[in-house]
């Protein structure tokens, strides 16, 4: 139980994950070719590296347990860092999901505020000089100076 | 009575021809869009480029040009989205041999030529079969002799399967009944570098490459790989005229618009492209690169699309690709 | 002597009043271009190409060549400053050159990023000038099987790019190599893991993986523990702003270094500058008095790197004007412009050329130094960015990491790949799986592959054409050397701790 409990379980689920990655990859190999008539073929290197993945993933799960054994304990988990994250994260992914409804420009400020504010926890004041100030600088130097298209909204930009 | 319903249908006749004159004549009103479907650098956006510029140097374009750079599954990206602009009068796409032989080889190409409306063809690439200068072979007969004294040991570099290169082969070896082998490399400086360096025995060349090589002494042609001699290589005999009938190939670059293009936007950039083929600095720009003058608008354009779609499809099946439609 | 003649001829072609202004709007769109992530030289060459169509050749030639070297000083101001790499090459100067800015030296390592470039420049340029005709014979005896070694020795640097688990980045390697096959298979146009994805038809586009994984990845790690305000020191005074002398003498190794695995890499067709930068950095740590330092913000670590990938340019004029073989987008769209000019690149290019060629040349030179005059001035008013508050600073690296990603295609797929991708950066962050080797392997793995498959495919099946070409051999010894190095290290600290033990 002792062990249980002092395991890295973040790395271990990463590692986990990793040999799942690898079998998809190795499986999905297997329905090509391994070789041809002129060479090795479409299957042959995703098939090798399916396999390395699995083998250094799986090493990883071995060492990792025994490392736990001699290590000890871990650290506990920041929950606050971590919801900074997955509020810019989140954020992020918002942001891009209205970039083809909304605009850069509105999708854009819509995320400097939540981050201003959410995950930096800022004034709605400094949130929105920051936003504007960015969103409308970019658009001028990206679509008006350089030509650079960017997603436009329904207003023109 | 009869004379004044006379005056007034002549008054309306005029009215409605006042009316409809103007509709006739199209000009673009704002920046029109060349789509090419390849990323900058590569030939067909080079071409696109080339045009723009051309057409901006004779002044003939009335708005800006811009080339727009669609990329994606070999083409099949820029198809989908031509497609998609119906009646959009501001938008053409350079077409390749690429246009024809995607929808036949992919599940996901779902558009044809035939959806969409061709406006010129402008220009053929010949092709030319060429070999290091210090090899023994001098004609294509002496190469194919080479390839079946050791079958499969000769290589040729080229591109993709479903490319020309690949499928000119094919059509060699079963003319010749020689079989050598296709080394698939990824751009054209490695393809002619492989040849150069010894590495392959035989590439499918362009003429502006090859004369340039020939002058320097590195290569040799040994056959044009069209129906007629090329004016720049004068003395290389066809692959016909040595014994071999082959169809001929030719890489065809054009330009291509929506589904729905109404006849007078059609007709004004038929004109357009009529007026460039017809300046000497069009004249200027073909003879440089060594292309053949394939311009081609209307029915026969119409006819040489259907004919071109027959002859791809017969060719990739000789060629042993998967069609699947 | 006659090439001293033609030189001289040339600069008088370079210095006449026309000229010198095409060069130097060639060579400061190039830095504005190279500045901004994801818009690339070949793209701004390509929108420029119809222009030159109505300029005369030489001027022509000397502004579109200006853009294409002049785009390599500025990749590395976003990759310092902001993590952001600015297009692939500059992904190996992030790694130490980031690290330089979160230790208050973000002045330096762009100073030294730009002297590097000038000096790597200048010697590519004189290097084309000297020996470009008996190098491009050289590469010409570069096929697959040689193709193949030196992706494999470029590959066997994730051994100096492993930090504290070997396992790691292995695994992160491998993962980047299984991004390279995404696609259409060249060799049998087939699709490899693409689910009906038409995005996915042409592979993962670098820029986005470069970015996602960097960029997005490092600002999401970095919002664990912030508190919004200034992120790194940035000192005052000129001096610490700018690189010192022990700085110049740290790097003189890798100014050597770098001028000459670039301009190398940079004359075989299709290899690229990535493969360039990682090779020299690869090198710099091997032959370093303190490897162990590198990733942790090393001045070296940014000077060869980022003299390899300007040297590239010098390397890939020349099989272009050599042998008129195009190396890359941006070289196919100077032979087009060539074309155009009536020049046709070809062996006998400079032959019949001559004042085309030295012109361009003698124009490089000045060239380089415009950008070194223009680039250095810069470098204290680019380090002051880093003053922003990390409220700030944090949503611009996100725009500008959007639209460097959006500018490539066009497409919103990239835009949503980023965003996961960044998810993906930050997961690595925290459990330390390094993203260096996973760009390695989706850098080089596409070309790998197709190295071994054409190699096979010309041997018929024969694995021994991979190992037994002298060229190919060489540079698979020098692999295993790389692989086997870091052993002997240990073995010797071992013995060190024993031989103290024993004391």
């Amino acid at each position: 139980m002792g062990v249980w409990r002092s395991l890295n379980k973040s790395e271990l689920v990463a590692a986990l994950l990793l040999i799942g990655v690898g079998v998809f990859v190795l499986m999905h190999a297997w329905d090509w070719p391994y070789l041809t008539a002129d060479g090795p073929g479409p299957g042959f290197f995703p098939l090798w590296i399916g396999i390395c993945i699995i083998a250094l993933a799986a090493l990883l799960v071995v060492l990792q347990v025994v490392h736990t054994i001699n290590q000890g304990a871990v650290s506990a988990t920041n929950w606050a860092g971590a919801g900074r994250v997955l509020g810019g994260w989140s954020g992020l992914m918002l942001c891009i999901a209205l970039l083809q409804p909304a605009g850069f420009v509105v999708s854009f400020l819509l995320l400097v505020m939540i981050l201003v504010m959410a995950v930096f926890r800022r004034t709605f004041l400094s949130a929105l000089i920051v936003g504007v100030s960015a969103s409308a600088g970019f658009w001028v130097l990206f679509v008006k100076l350089l030509r650079v298209q960017l997603p436009a909204g329904p207003w023109g930009f | 009575m009869q004379r004044q319903y006379a005056v007034a249908f002549g008054a309306v006749l005029t009215a409605a021809c006042l009316i409809a004159a103007p509709a006739q004549a199209f000009t673009p009103d704002r920046t029109i869009e060349f789509m090419v479907h390849s990323g900058p650098g590569a030939g067909n956006d080079i071409f696109a480029r080339a045009v723009q510029g051309l057409l901006e140097k004779t002044k003939l374009a009335p708005q800006s040009i811009q080339v727009v750079n669609k990329t994606g599954g070999g083409g099949l990206v820029a198809m989908s989205y031509l497609n998609e602009k119906k009646s959009e009068s501001n938008l053409l796409a350079v077409f390749t041999s690429v246009w024809f032989v995607n929808p036949q080889i992919r599940k996901k190409a779902k558009v044809t030529m035939q959806d969409l409306t061709p406006i010129a063809r402008l220009i053929l690439e010949p092709s030319v079969m060429t070999v290091r200068a210090d090899k023994p072979w001098k004609t294509a007969k002496d190469f194919f002799d080479a390839a079946k004294a050791n079958p499969g040991k000769l290589k040729q570099s080229g591109g993709s399967l479903s490319g020309r290169d690949n499928t000119t082969r094919h059509l060699l070896m079963k003319a010749s009944g020689a079989e050598w082998q296709f080394i698939s490399m990824k751009s054209g400086g490695e393809r002619v570098a492989a040849l150069l360096g010894g590495h392959v025995d035989m590439y499918i060349m362009e003429p502006a490459e090859a004369i340039e090589q020939i002058r320097a002494g590195k290569v040799r042609v040994l056959a044009t790989l069209m129906k007629k001699r090329i004016p720049s290589l004068p003395n290389v005999p066809t692959i016909t005229e040595q014994g071999y009938d082959i169809p001929e190939v030719p890489q065809a670059r054009g330009f291509v618009g929506p589904p729905g293009m109404t006849p007078d936007v059609k007709s004004y950039y038929v004109g357009l492209f009529t007026k460039l083929h017809a300046s000497p600095e069009w004249k200027g720009f073909v003879k440089e690169n060594l292309y053949e003058d394939g311009f081609l608008t209307g029915q026969e354009l119409d006819k040489f699309v259907n004919e071109y779609t027959q002859q791809m499809r017969s060719i990739l099946k000789e060629a042993g690709i998967k069609l699947v439609r | 002597m006659e090439i001293l003649a033609n030189l001289m001829h040339g600069f008088a072609v370079a210095l006449e009043p026309m000229n010198l202004l095409w060069c130097f709007i060639g060579v400061f769109f190039g830095t504005v271009v190279g500045i901004l992530p994801g818009l690339g030289p070949s793209a701004t060459v390509a929108l420029l190409l119809p222009l030159t169509m109505q300029m005369n050749p030489t001027g022509g030639i000397i502004m579109l060549a200006g853009i294409y070297y002049g785009a390599k000083y500025g990749g590395s101001t976003t990759s310092i400053l902001l993590n952001v790499p600015g297009e692939s090459a500059s992904v190996v100067t992030c790694l130490d050159g980031f690290e330089m800015a979160k230790n208050g030296r973000a002045g330096p390592a762009l100073g030294i990023a730009a002297i590097s470039s000038f000096v790597a420049g200048t010697v590519g340029v004189v290097l084309l000038m000297l020996v470009a005709p008996p190098v491009a014979e050289f590469a010409l005896r570069f096929g697959p099987p040689e193709y193949f070694a030196l992706m494999a020795l470029g590959l066997s640097m994730v051994v100096l790019l492993a930090g504290k688990s070997m396992i790691k980045a292995l695994i992160s390697m491998f993962v980047g190599l299984w991004l390279a096959t995404i696609g259409i298979d060249m060799f049998t146009d087939g699709e490899r893991y693409t689910f009906d994805y038409i995005e996915l038809m042409d592979g993962v586009n670098f820029v986005v993986v470069a970015i996602g994984t960097f960029a997005i990845g490092e600002v999401l790690a970095n919002l664990v523990s912030t508190t919004g305000g200034q992120m790194f020191e940035v000192p005052k005074g000129l001096r610490n702003l700018m690189p010192n002398w022990q700085d110049l003498k740290d790097s003189r190794f890798a100014f050597v270094n770098g001028s000459l695995i670039g301009f190398f890499v940079g004359v075989l067709p299709g290899a690229g500058s990535t493969i360039a930068s990682f090779v020299s950095y690869g090198v710099e740590k091997a032959v370093s008095k303190h490897p162990e330092k590198f990733g942790t913000g090393v001045i070296e670590g940014v000077a060869a790197p980022e003299a390899a990938n300007n040297s590239e340019t010098g390397g890939a004029l020349v099989p272009l004007l050599t042998l008129g073989i195009p190396g890359s987008a941006t070289t196919a769209i100077l032979l087009a412009a060539l074309i155009i000019w009536g020049m046709r690149p070809g062996p006998l290019l400079i032959q019949d050329h001559p004042e085309m060629f030295w012109g361009l040349v003698a124009s490089m030179y000045i060239g380089n130094v415009m950008l070194l005059v223009l680039n250095l001035p810069l470098v204290p008013v680019f380090a002051q960015i880093l003053r922003l508050p990390a409220y700030v600073l944090y949503p611009l690296i996100l725009g500008v990491s959007m639209i460097g990603v959006y500018s490539v295609d066009q497409r919103l797929f990239d835009c949503w790949l980023v965003g996961f991708l960044g998810l993906l950066g930050y997961l690595m962050r925290k459990i330390e799986y390094p993203p260096a080797p996973l760009i390695l392997g989706l850098v080089l793995g596409d070309l790998m592959e197709n190295a071994v498959r054409q190699s096979l495919m010309m041997s018929k099946g024969d694995v021994s054409i991979l190992y037994s070409r002298p060229l190919a051999a060489v540079m698979l010894v020098l692999t295993v050397l790389v692989l086997i190095g870091p052993m002997f290290r240990r073995v010797d600290i071992w013995r060190l701790r024993a031989a103290e033990q024993d004391v």
